[in-house]
C-alpha cells in the first residue's frame, strides 16, 4: 500500500475514529492522540490490511483497544471536567443555540454511562455498525450486545427524564 | 408513517430488536416531526445524537501531521523488525560459512563413489574377483600368524621368574641380622 492509497483510502477514517476516541476517552486532546496512533499502526500494517473483512471494523478495534490500555495505564488521569467548555467553544457557530444544548446534554447523559454500554450505544445508535460488525470491533457475541444495547437506551430516557424533571424542579 | 407503528418501533428499539433500517426510520420520524408529548424525550435523544453523527474532526493539519509521520516512520517500525531478523540472518550465516569450510576442507572425504561399469554383471564379477584376491592374500597373512604362538611358549619359561621371588623373600631375613647389628651399636 502506498502512501497515496493510504490518503485515500485509509485516512477519511478518522472522523469516525475521532468519534469513537472521543465517546471513551470523554475528551478531545486524548481522542487526537490515540487517532494519531491508530494511523500510524495501521500504516505498519498496510501490506496484511486486505486480509481484514472491513478495515474500517479493524480500525475501530485498534482504537477501542488504544483507549482502554490508555485509560488502565497508571499516568491516567480524566481531563473530563475543563473539556466540557471545550466542546461548547468547539461546537460549529451556525448551529443553533439548543442544538449546542442537544448536543451537550445527550454527550454527557452518554457519558455516565458504563464503558461497554457507552461503546455499544455509540456504535449502532450513532455510527449505525450492524451487530456483526459491533461483535467484531467488541469482541463479544450477539447477546450480550443486545442486553447491553437494550439497557443503555433505557438508561438514556431515564437520565434524559430525570435531568428535565430537575430542572422543572428547580424553576 | 402512524403513530402507532412508531411507538411499536420504540419498543423494538428499547429491547435492542431493531433493524438498522427501522431505525433509521425512527430517526428520520424524529428529526422532522412534530412529535407528542409523550414521546418528546426520543426527539430529544434523536436529535442528540443526529448532533452527534456530524461530529468532525477539528484539526485542519491532521492529514499533513499523519503523513509525514508515515514518512519517517516508514524506516522506523520496519527497521525494528529487520533488527531482529539480522541476529537470526547472522546465525544462519555463520552457520552456512562453517559447513561450506569443512566442506571444502575435507571435501575429499565427501566426494562420492560413482560407478565404473555399465553392466552390473559386468561389475559383478570384477567385485568377485577382486574380493577372492583380497581374501587369498589374507589367508597367506593368517599362515604367518601362527608363529604368534611360539610366544605363548615363551611365556611359560617366565613362570620360573616366581622362583626367583621365593628365593627374594628368604632375602628378607638377612634384614633383621641389620636390625640386631643397630641395637649393639646403640647399646655400646
Amino acid at each position: 500500500m502506498t502512501v497515496e492509497t493510504f490518503k485515500i483510502e485509509v485516512l477519511p477514517l478518522k472522523h469516525k475514529l475521532f468519534r469513537f476516541a472521543k465517546r471513551l476517552m470523554k475528551n478531545m486532546p486524548d481522542a487526537e492522540d490515540i487517532v494519531q496512533e491508530v494511523f500510524l499502526r495501521l500504516w505498519v500494517r498496510r501490506e496484511s490490511l486486505a486480509e481484514y473483512k472491513s478495515v474500517e471494523a479493524f480500525a475501530m478495534t485498534i482504537t477501542k483497544n488504544l483507549c482502554l490500555d490508555r485509560m488502565k495505564s497508571k499516568d491516567y488521569k480524566t481531563e473530563e471536567l475543563t473539556i466540557v467548555h471545550q466542546q461548547v467553544s468547539h461546537a460549529t457557530p451556525y448551529k443553533k443555540l439548543e442544538l449546542t444544548d442537544t448536543y451537550n446534554r445527550i454527550q454527557m447523559i452518554m457519558n455516565s454511562l458504563p464503558e461497554q454500554q457507552r461503546m455499544i450505544i455509540h456504535l449502532r445508535d450513532i455510527e449505525g455498525f450492524e451487530f456483526e460488525e459491533i461483535e467484531e470491533i467488541m469482541n463479544i457475541n450477539l447477546n450480550t450486545i443486545r442486553v447491553n444495547l437494550s439497557r443503555a437506551r433505557k438508561r438514556i430516557k431515564e437520565i434524559l427524564q430525570n435531568t428535565y424533571n430537575y430542572e422543572f424542579a428547580k424553576n | 408513517m402512524n403513530l402507532q407503528r412508531i411507538e411499536e418501533l420504540i419498543g423494538k428499539y428499547e429491547r435492542a430488536e431493531t433493524t438498522l433500517e427501522e431505525e433509521n426510520q425512527l430517526k428520520i420520524f424524529f428529526r422532522n416531526e412534530v412529535v407528542p408529548a409523550h414521546l418528546q424525550d426520543y426527539k430529544e435523544i434523536f436529535s442528540g445524537y443526529y448532533t452527534l453523527t456530524d461530529e468532525r474532526f477539528t484539526s485542519n493539519d491532521f492529514d499533513d501531521k499523519i503523513l509525514s509521520l508515515i514518512g519517517d516512520q516508514k524506516i522506523i517500525p520496519i527497521s525494528r523488525i529487520r533488527k531482529k531478523n539480522i541476529y537470526v540472518l547472522t546465525t544462519l550465516a555463520a552457520g552456512i560459512i562453517i559447513l561450506l569450510g569443512i566442506y571444502f576442507r575435507f571435501g575429499i572425504n565427501f566426494s562420492s563413489i560413482s560407478d565404473t561399469y555399465d553392466d552390473p554383471q559386468l561389475a559383478y564379477a570384477e567385485t568377485r574377483k577382486v574380493l577372492l584376491k583380497v581374501s587369498a592374500t589374507m589367508n597367506a597373512g593368517l599362515t604367518e600368524l601362527n608363529r604368534v604362538s611360539e610366544f605363548n611358549n615363551g611365556l611359560t619359561e617366565l613362570n620360573n621368574l616366581s622362583a626367583f621371588e621365593a628365593g627374594m623373600n628368604n632375602m628378607k631375613k638377612i634384614s633383621i641380622l641389620d636390625k640386631t647389628k643397630e641395637i649393639l651399636t646403640t647399646k655400646n
